[in-house]
């Protein structure tokens, strides 16, 4: 009989299994030389408002995009008042992610960006042709790229206290501008709840202002990419309503709210409307469903231009033309598209689909809502692709107007309205000249002999 | 052609004009002269109806001729769109909007067959809008109910005129202003319909409908859902009222009363150019009465989903996933009771004075002409916003929707699809409005009117001849003046 110890190895099986220790030997001693042959893609990803969201995005589905492509999947969360400044940073230094997801439209960044048109290619064999908002977030007319993808975005309704409106005859919420002034101050004197916009240089103040600015028929830019912020009443109009508005029926508080101050403000019932993304809803369905009750969505308030009311956010990802899994990233996205119900699950109905395919029950979803009472209160959403124009409209987000919007060009010209530091006239002038400096520099930059 | 601003001509003349100067007569004098132009007003109304009259005679035998060839126009055959009936209650309530006769005040009212409300076929048998003794606005005709199984029976003969919003400012647009929606409550928030046909229940997810319902969805989910679908929709359906600015004093007023007279709205604030307006100079949003308008209305027409206006997107699914366009807007497929919501507009300068607006009013008034307070005639978008509230020469706003205006911050007025081939019955009026001595501020309404009710066209498909029957019985009068 043979045992183990005596059994003899032969000569060519010796060579064999040495052959086969040598060959998986640096992997059993060295792990991290195996993962070193791994893909690796770096992700930037904004830090969504329902932190649920950031959950899934990082630990199932780019989770399970990594192990399917063989692929290291890293995502950094970003809070939304650092993207601009991280993006610069990454840019500036040549490194960083491959793939940086922001809550706006890049086009700042667009130089640092590859042209995106091959991903809407990809997608749209599935999902159908380039869908407007993302055309009009992320192309360049001048260089005819794209230079991000865009595969979803967030309304922005009204949020308001459907008894504190009652008071002022008005359950069915403010409606109109003007009666945001009218019901406002009503609510006001009696309840002593003040509405509460975000006025100040935050996203939601940035979101609201150029918003209630546009609904007043004033543009930034005007649809050939003229400036025409201040070159008319409408941009007084607007400044002066808000005076009024804060001064009559809102609140000091509205000038001096950080990040998501309106929302701890309509969480605490502390003011009677507001503007944001239905994560405000959410966060108080989840906290507190008294009161979540109480709270009803509207579309955006008709002012002079009409039911408008920008995206609170567009998820407009850009592959850096320095990112290192170039490829990767691409697949990524693309791939990421095929995920959009279940995101739009996953973001409790905050992220509305770029392509409608992907969602295509859609309205059934917000008709039949598990989480709100009552169960249809988010069918009020179910028009908000009719109602949401692009950031720079009514044109495109090109840089200029996009360098406007984050440094808070609007804001500041209302606050400094509403603070009497400067007339209207004299506030829109100001803000005029701040934004044709920001026109005239981007022409230098993109200029035929420009290097930049 | 249709008659627009280019024919104008025909009341280029002032008829019996006699401007504002009266106001500063002793009263004595100033009643009588009240007086006279009243007589004066009404004789130019008779005329005026016994020549249309005139005119319906001699059409007559064209009106009664049946399925001759080749087809004439205005023959009885080509009338196949029935004039405007107003809507049953079941179809008010299926469109989300109350018809509870509650409340006694524009605050308080519940709906529309309150009084407030002033619905057709319970109030304003006659006054405005009607014009002549013994005219009246609707009339009992149970033809309505069995041509169109969502009306009732109460035919609307009172059809007014507006420009439409099309940018041609073309007097064209005929609406049958039904009742006023004065606050929220109007707007359902709670109604299930009883009727089956209206069935159009949406079931739980993630089943989706069989019967494609979502598709439409935007108006007809106020049948099963709370009122404010309706009241959503109609916000994107603008109607402009022009009121008269210039007071009874002879004072001309540049903000509405109430919760529109704000910091915000003084002309001072609007172009630091015009003088500051004093509280309580203000004129009164009470009423759209026709006899309290500057000039005719404008409706924004053009946000229909046919012509794509209204940036239509796709948005949706119907049965088993298709895409479909869920959010057209459509003022004809989406806004079934025709519904309004009413944007004031007003200047911000007397036009009687010299200002920073002076110039702008005076171009426009060379080409729209001037209404009853001397300020320009608007008919279009772009008069309104890019020449006027671009200056701050002028200012629109929306009444309070709690009611605290008083005044109808909505309006049920739809429409007429289409006001040729009989949709103008022979028993209808124009409403319009009229200069102090009777004549219309826009003859042109005058004569779309006449040659649809009487040709069932435009005055454009009309012969040579017709267009001149036409012309003479809107202008008939200028010859008896």
């Amino acid at each position: 009989m043979h045992g183990a110890k005596g059994k003899h190895v032969s000569r060519r099986e010796f060579i064999r299994l040495a052959a086969v220790a040598a060959a998986s030997g640096p992997f059993f001693s060295f792990p991290q030389r195996a993962l070193a042959s791994q893909k690796t893609l770096r992700i930037a990803k904004w830090a969504h408002f329902l932190p649920e969201y950031d959950s899934w995005f990082e630990k199932e589905l780019a989770s399970q995009w990594g192990e399917k492509n063989d692929t290291r999947v890293i995502v950094d969360h970003i809070p939304v008042e650092r993207v601009h400044a991280d993006a610069a940073a990454e840019v500036a230094s040549g490194k960083g992610h491959d793939l940086f997801m922001f809550p706006w439209p890049p086009a700042e960044f667009h130089r640092h960006a590859i042209d995106h048109t091959e991903i809407y290619q990809n997608v749209s064999f599935k999902y159908g042709s380039i869908p407007q908002i993302s055309y009009k977030s992320t192309f360049s007319p001048r260089t005819k790229t794209h230079f991000a993808f865009a595969d979803f975005w967030v309304p922005s309704p009204v949020h308001y206290f459907e008894d504190s409106w009652a008071e002022a005859g008005m359950p069915l919420g403010p409606g109109t501008y003007d009666s945001l002034h009218s019901g406002g101050q009503r609510i006001r004197a009696k309840l002593g709840i003040p509405c509460g916009l975000a006025l100040t240089p935050t996203l939601e103040g940035n979101i609201s202002l150029n918003t209630l600015l546009y609904a007043f028929r004033a543009q930034i830019l005007d649809a050939h990419g003229n400036v025409a912020l201040g070159t008319n009443a409408f941009t007084t109009n607007a400044l002066n309503f808000v005076k009024s508005l804060n001064q009559d029926a809102g609140t000091s508080d509205e000038l001096t709210w950080g990040p998501s101050g309106n929302v701890h403000a309509m969480l605490a019932h502390k003011i009677s409307c507001t503007m944001n993304s239905i994560s405000l809803l959410r966060a108080a369905e989840k906290e507190n469903p008294a009161l979540a009750k109480k709270i009803r969505l509207q579309p955006p308030l008709l002012g002079p231009y009409g039911v408008t009311a920008f995206p609170h956010a567009t998820n407009c990802s850009s592959i850096w033309s320095f990112a290192d899994n170039k490829e990767g990233a691409k697949q990524f996205l693309v791939d990421l598209i095929d995920s959009s119900s279940t995101g739009y699950e996953k973001s409790q109905s905050c992220n509305f689909p770029a392509y409608p395919k992907t969602v295509p029950n859609l309205i059934v979803r917000l008709d039949r809502d598990s989480q709100s009472d009552p169960p249809h209160k988010y069918n009020t959403l179910k028009d908000a692709l009719h109602w949401t124009p692009n950031l720079g409209a009514p044109w495109l987000a090109n840089p200029a107007w996009m360098e406007a919007f984050n440094s808070f060009v609007i804001p500041r010209m209302f606050a400094s309205v509403i603070q009497s530091n400067l007339s209207a006239q004299d506030a829109a002038a100001a803000a005029q000249r701040e934004v044709t400096a920001i026109v005239e520099k981007w022409k230098q930059i993109q200029s035929p002999v420009s290097k930049g | 052609m249709m008659t627009g601003a280019d024919s104008r001509t025909v009341c280029s003349k002032q008829y019996f004009d006699s401007g504002f100067a009266c106001s500063s007569l002793p009263g004595r004098i100033r009643r009588e002269d009240t007086m006279m132009k009243n007589g004066r007003k009404l004789v130019w109304l008779f005329v005026q109806f016994l020549t249309v009259a005139a005119l319906l005679f001699v059409a007559a035998p064209r009106l009664r001729a049946q399925a001759d060839a080749p087809p004439a126009i205005g023959d009885a055959d080509d009338n196949f769109n029935p004039p405007p009936c107003d809507f049953n209650d079941g179809f008010y309530n299926n469109n989300g909007i109350s018809t509870s006769n509650l409340g006694s005040t524009a605050a308080t009212a519940q709906g529309v067959d309150s009084v407030p409300a002033q619905r057709f076929g319970l109030f304003r048998k006659t006054g405005p809008p009607a014009f002549l003794p013994g005219q009246v606005n609707w009339v009992i005709d149970n033809t309505c109910t069995t041509r169109d199984a969502i009306r009732n029976n109460v035919r609307i003969l009172a059809t007014t005129g507006g420009y439409v919003d099309d940018g041609t400012g073309s007097p064209t647009d005929f609406i049958s202003l039904i009742a006023f929606i004065t606050n929220q409550n109007f707007f359902l928030q709670n109604f299930v319909s009883g009727d089956p046909s209206f069935d159009c229940t949406v079931p739980t997810p993630p089943n989706l409908p069989n019967s494609g319902c979502v598709v439409i969805s935007n108006s007809l989910n106020a049948r099963n859902q709370p009122g404010d679908d309706m009241f959503d929709i109609v916000s994107n359906f603008e109607a402009y009222p022009a009121l008269k600015q210039l007071l009874p004093n002879g004072t001309f007023a540049p903000v509405p009363c109430g919760s529109l007279d704000t910091l915000a709205n003084n002309p001072n604030t609007l172009n630091p150019g015009l003088p500051f307006n004093p509280p309580s100079n203000c004129f009164p949003v009470t009423s759209i009465a026709t006899p309290q308008l500057r000039q005719d209305w404008r409706f924004a027409t053009n946000r229909n989903a046919i012509d794509g206006s209204d940036n239509n997107n796709v948005q949706g699914s119907g049965n088993s996933g298709v895409i479909v366009n869920n959010s057209p807007f459509g003022y004809f497929c989406d806004d079934l009771l025709g519904i309004w919501i009413n944007t004031y507009w007003w200047f911000t300068q007397d036009p009687r004075v010299n200002g920073p607006c002076s110039q702008i009013y005076a171009n426009i008034a060379a080409v729209e002409g001037t209404s009853l307070d001397g300020t320009p005639i608007v008919k279009t978008a772009d008069e309104l916003n890019n020449q006027l509230e671009a200056n701050g020469c002028g200012q629109e706003g929306k009444l309070d929707f709690g009611g605290a205006d008083g005044g109808a911050v909505w309006l049920i007025c739809p429409a007429i699809p289409d006001p040729r081939a009989g949709a103008i019955s022979l028993d209808a009026f124009l409403d319009q409005v009229h200069k102090p001595n009777g004549f219309p501020l826009d003859i042109n309404f005058t004569i779309n009117f006449l040659s649809l009710q009487i040709f069932g066209v435009f005055p454009n498909e009309l012969t040579a001849a017709q267009l001149k029957q036409v012309q003479s019985a809107a202008a008939g009068s200028s010859s008896s003046q």
